[in-house]
């Protein structure tokens, strides 16, 4: 055990740069290499990926890392081989077959020790066979909660992921989560035999966050508040909106009352001006970026000095994701929201969108069933359904289970399937009685969310109980929440990073490019993408 | 492009009028929008031909259906625009551009000069290579900025897998890496971008990323010129047009490394999809099913999927290999005896005497040659 401590340090310090481990990280890492299921309860931002990275360099064979956000395993995946790590590689759909074939070999043949795999990639019996030959150290499930149908983000492909588990050869376990309330955390540990002892939390307990909502009674006061609250907050931050229209009419806003240093940002933008967004936020180019809830996933800026909700999230679990994101660094930092009762109809709008009726479903079997090829497009479906590709994935996965389709195979353009024996009519019943279910615990979800808009307790607080935490001995560095007193004045002291304007003036072709490609200064050798 | 302001709309309502008076009389309103998002249809790649449309194709990619079907009524509200019946035979309803429409026209011509900008484009002939070019000039900029200054570790603006391999290889090329380490970039930047005023040359260069800067968006141009995002974007492809132009009739000796950016490595059918068509290249070699299958390491479904496709799309295609003349009339005879197109309800007929891939094929081919017919000048 001493001799395991000492290598463990040592890994951290030479791999890492880190001088200590974060709480929680080594006492899971521990339990991992003495071949216990752990399950990791950290707040966003508290290190997670260090916990699979660091065992993957010490582990025999490969580790394994499910999870769902291809953003993040990319950008983790080229973070490494930046860092000269060239056994690290990611298996997702949009890789093309050619692609994944390639991958699989060089899985066989041991070049890998660290691989991130997307859920619905583990359904290819072709995937789990070459795991299975690598032999697995590790099975790392990040975003564990998307397991709960409980959960406010559950994920149908997740539900598989215990077989899978067995089929690699059962390795240790490790479960990661950055929320959940005390029944999913009870669903998971059940799923993958995870022992009580063997759960470690980290408090979500944010000291250096100070929560404040603001109720207000109408759109106009909404938008007087952000518009006061950006005017007064220092430093670099994010407006949430529920949607793409409310991001670009805010971006609208902010410009129209000379707040210039601001972009939107939603799922509905080209890659590339995503990616300069999100670079100029990081270097701190830009100041403030209005978002939708695709926003900010594996985007690791230590000074996001405020988070503004100018809609209320969904659920709690993702207002604390959201909010997670704020100082990083340990400063202080303001979590505002302004809160209008009346975008409960946004939110109930989103929810009637989603939600599929029993006419749907039979719809969907039909199309289905009636399908020769037994092959469909998202096009195909959409234009027949009307139907996003959220929706497609539930609906294939409930047929599956209901014995309509079997050996459903996700392709970068739809799905392929075969038939099953199962009745349609039963089955068009027993689908809908799930997505009725999954909707309605959607619903409590917000429910909890306005629940805990309308307490007048201390949010902290409030938080914690939700979670399932010890309420009393929370601490705060300056000021707790808008409910226990809080200054906001406090939080505009910092100064802003600043705009970098350029006249048309100073503006010179020669100058800007030579800069830019450094001039006369040779090329490094041997450098690479 | 999602809401406008009525700026953006004082750019855009012009741009679109000018595209639709060319297919005023022939063809729906809604086939400009298919020429704006560059779709591949057939119908839409002779909508271009026909009505010289060729700077609109693939202008606006993203362009939402929605948008434009409220451009479409408040032209029509404003009188700008008329529905009409088409000539007697076609019971398609067209429509007309009033001289209120043309004035529209006129006037954002000589406001924001539309028909220069537009002049150079060919959305047919440089859609995607455009594309190609700027993701990888933008991609080898930033590798050099980075490169140059030792820095390894940067996010490569560009997520597309192909541009990167290609930036990665062409990095390697012992030629390419000594024209770079001498300022080969820098230089032919310089020479190509110069003939440009001030505000063309910083449109260009402060969208670029490296290690001195990242790159703004257009949006971010447009809020700092002042002008409509529209009349940005428009400007951005005029440049882009013009300098590949430049760079591809000057040739290799006097722009090597742009000129490598502006190649193009496989001629792509552009009706196809890229994958349809690699399968229609195998299939132009005499490979059959199976050997593709095994080649490609693709299931039967899509090689068949591919096979509909270039039925539908490649009326040259020498179908009878996998569908024989009479098995293709049976099939077309069948599903008008019985007034359907549905396979199952044709296979039910037909039994053994052909497959559900003959029937899609025969069906398939059939729309294609009736589509090319409708298109075809009335008269
Ligand atoms: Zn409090």
């Amino acid at each position: 055990m001493q001799k395991l401590r000492g290598q463990l340090d040592e890994a951290l310090v030479r791999y890492f740069g880190y001088p200590s481990f974060r709480p929680g990280q080594r006492e899971l890492i521990e339990k991992l290499l003495q071949g216990k299921n752990v399950l990791g309860l950290l707040a966003t931002g508290g290190g997670k990926s260090l916990i699979y990275q660091l065992p993957s360099l010490i582990l025999p064979f490969l580790t394994l890392v499910v999870t769902p956000l291809i953003s993040l395993m990319v950008d983790q995946v080229q973070k490494l081989r930046q860092q000269g790590r060239r056994d690290v590689a990611y298996v997702n759909s949009a890789l093309n077959p050619e692609e994944v074939q390639q991958l699989l070999r060089e899985i066989r043949s041991g070049r890998y020790k660290l691989l991130y795999v997307s859920p619905e990639k583990l359904k290819h019996p072709a995937v789990v066979a070459a795991l299975r030959q690598r032999r697995v150290s590790l099975f790392a499930i990040d975003e564990a909660h998307c397991i709960s149908q409980w959960g406010h983000d559950f994920r149908t492909d997740y539900l598989r992921l215990p077989s899978v588990v067995e089929a690699v050869g059962s390795p240790p376990v490790l479960a990661l989560t950055a929320t959940a309330t005390a029944e999913v955390v009870e669903e998971i540990c059940r799923l993958f035999h995870i022992h009580r002892d063997d759960l470690v939390k980290q408090s979500l307990n944010r000291p250096n966050i100070a929560y404040d909502i603001q109720k207000v009674d109408s759109e106009q006061e909404k938008r007087e508040w952000l518009l006061h609250a950006l005017a007064h907050l220092g430093g670099s931050g994010i407006v949430y909106c529920s949607t793409r229209e409310a991001v670009e009419q805010v971006v609208r806003l902010c410009r129209e009352a000379g707040i210039d240093n601001v972009h939107g940002y939603h799922g509905g933008m080209e890659a590339m001006e995503r990616v300069l967004i999100q670079e100029q936020f990081l270097r701190n180019q830009l100041r403030l970026i209005v978002a939708t809830n695709a926003f900010g996933m594996g985007v690791d800026k230590p000074d996001i000095r405020f988070v503004l909700h100018y809609h209320y999230p969904a659920s709690l679990e993702a207002y604390v994701q959201e909010v997670g994101r704020i100082g990083r660094d340990g400063l202080p930092g303001y979590a505002g929201l302004v809160y209008w009762p009346g975008d409960t109809a946004i939110h109930q709008g989103l929810l009637r969108a989603e939600s599929l009726s029993r006419a749907d479903v039979e719809k969907f079997l039909q199309v289905v069933t009636g399908t020769a090829s037994r092959t469909i497009s998202f096009a195909q479906l959409h234009t027949e359904l009307g139907i996003g590709e959220t929706q497609m994935r539930a609906l294939f996965f409930y047929a599956e289970q209901a014995g309509m389709v079997a050996d459903v195979v996700l392709t970068k353009d739809g799905y392929v399937y075969h038939l099953g024996t199962g009745e349609q009519h039963i089955a068009a019943h027993r689908i809908a009685e799930e997505l009725a279910r999954v909707r309605q615990a959607k619903l409590e979800k917000l429910q909890a969310m306005e629940h805990w808009l309308e307490q007048t307790g201390c949010l902290r607080r409030a938080i914690a109980a939700y979670f399932g935490e010890q309420a009393d001995g929370l601490t705060y560095d300056m000021y707790c929440c808008s409910h226990c007193g809080l200054d906001r004045s406090y939080y505009g002291r910092q100064t802003g990073a600043a705009a970098r304007t350029m006249s048309d003036k100073e503006w010179d072709l020669e100058q800007v490019l030579g800069r830019l490609l450094g001039r006369r200064s040779g090329l490094e050798s041997g450098g690479s993408l | 492009m999602n809401q406008l302001t009525p700026r953006e709309f004082d750019v855009m309502a012009p741009l679109i009028l000018g595209g639709l008076l060319q297919l005023a009389g022939e063809r729906t309103p809604q086939s400009l929008y298919y020429v704006l998002v560059g779709r591949k249809a057939n119908q839409t790649i002779q909508d271009v031909h026909h009505y010289r449309l060729h700077p609109y194709y693939r202008l606006f990619p993203g362009f939402l259906k929605e948008r434009w079907q409220e451009f479409v009524t408040y032209f029509l509200q404003s009188g700008w625009m008329e529905r009409k019946k088409a000539g007697d035979k076609v019971r398609q309803l067209t429509f007309a551009i009033t001289e209120a429409g043309r004035q529209q026209v006129q006037r954002g011509n000589e406001r924001y000069r539309l028909d220069y900008w537009l002049s150079p484009l060919n959305g047919i002939v440089y859609g995607e290579r455009l594309e190609l070019f700027w993701m990888r000039l933008h991609l080898l900029v930033q590798t050099i900025s980075h490169l140059k200054r030792r820095q390894h570790a940067f996010y490569p603006v560009v997520q597309r897998k192909q541009v990167q391999a290609w930036v990665k290889q062409h990095l390697t090329r012992p030629l390419m890496r000594h024209r770079l380490e001498n300022d080969q970039l820098y230089n032919e930047l310089l020479e190509v971008l110069s003939p440009y005023d001030k505000d063309m040359q910083r449109l260009l260069v402060d969208q670029l990323s490296g290690a001195t800067q990242v790159g703004h968006t257009l949006e971010q141009i447009s809020v700092r010129s002042g002008e409509p995002l529209p009349l940005v974007q428009l400007k951005m492809k005029w440049l882009l047009t013009r300098l590949l132009c430049e760079v591809v009739e000057a040739g290799v000796q006097r722009y090597p490394v742009l000129s490598a950016l502006a190649a193009v490595e496989s001629a792509r059918d552009p009706r196809l999809s890229a994958s349809a068509g690699e399968t229609y290249r195998l299939l132009k070699k005499g490979l059959g099913i199976e050997e593709i299958m095994n080649r490609r390491r693709l299931k039967r479904g899509t090689v068949e999927d591919h096979l509909v496709e270039i039925a539908l799309h490649c009326p040259e295609w020498d179908i009878s290999p996998y569908l024989p003349e009479e098995v293709k009339q049976l099939i077309l005879h069948t599903s008008r005896k019985a007034g359907t197109k549905r396979l199952r309800i044709i296979k039910d007929m037909l039994g053994e005497q052909c497959s559900y891939l003959q029937i899609r094929l025969a069906l398939a081919q059939e729309g294609g040659m009736m589509h090319a017919e409708a298109a075809g000048p009335t008269g």
